[in-house]
């Protein structure tokens, strides 16, 4: 199957300092949430080489407008998801 | 009869004026609140503001959920406020407003603090200090899990995820 999707994703938190605006990514119908935020990683390396030296997207979350996404998740439609790092309100 | 709720993510200044008079209640006698400000400092560094950044969809969602938890645990009565701040504050801004009102203290005081406990680790909110010295950073947070609420052993400092 080599239908492909194009998913747009906002930044949020320290992803800020990477990527202004949201990311688009195009991957195959059915990627996983693990898949995808190895393509978030993978896209912003190239334009920030610092990226690879954190740690963050090992840290975060990917997740829509209503439920964080296991990694396990299916993707199977163009959506927006969000990428959340660590957080720390209050 | 179920109390009310008002959860809110707001860019105006917070209110807590706002804030007891929601919660005020004929029938409870407590009202507790705990106001979250901008401090100047932070790991030894001067802070002059701090900028938030809120995904508004999925933090209201934690509130309500964080609502219904504390009334399973302290009764449905409870009437609940939540607002946190979006955008930059100077010191002293207000970031946070937590107000619960209960028939009696016990409940407002432990539904409060365990309100602003798990936000601090559910809710997707992030800080980004400003500094004197002109630098900014984003503070480092708590990893958010996919397996639902994180559990304390009594004491806040204790959360762990459990799955």
């Amino acid at each position: 199957m080599n239908d492909t999707m194009t998913l747009s994703i906002r930044m949020f938190g320290a992803f800020r300092k990477y990527h202004q605006g949201e990311l688009t990514l195009d991957l195959p119908v059915g990627s996983t949430a693990s898949t995808v935020k190895s393509a978030i990683a993978a896209t912003l390396q190239q334009s920030n080489p610092a990226f690879g030296n954190s740690d963050l997207i090992e840290k975060s979350v990917l997740a829509d407008n209503h439920r964080i996404l296991p990694d396990d998740a299916k993707i199977s439609s163009a959506v927006t998801l969000a990428i959340l790092p660590p957080v720390c309100g209050g | 009869m179920s109390g009310r709720n008002h959860m809110a993510v707001s860019s105006t200044p917070l209110s807590t004026e706002a804030a007891i008079h929601f919660v005020a209640d004929d029938a409870h006698g407590a009202a507790d609140m705990f106001v979250g400000t901008v401090r100047n400092h932070n790991l030894g560094k001067p802070v002059k503001g701090v900028s938030y950044d809120v995904f508004d969809e999925l933090t209201l969602q934690t509130f309500n959920e964080l609502a219904s938890e504390a009334r399973q645990k302290w009764g449905d009565n409870l009437n609940i406020f939540i607002e946190h701040y979006k955008g930059r504050l100077d010191i002293g801004g207000i970031s946070i407003i937590i107000a619960v009102s209960s028939p009696h203290r016990d409940e407002s005081f432990k539904a409060c603090r365990f309100i602003i406990e798990e936000i601090k680790h559910r809710s997707p909110i992030w800080k980004q200090e400003h500094y004197l010295d002109g630098d900014s950073e984003w503070v480092q947070g708590h990893a958010l899990c996919s397996h639902g609420p994180v559990s304390y052993d009594d004491e806040p400092a204790h959360a762990h995820c459990n799955h």
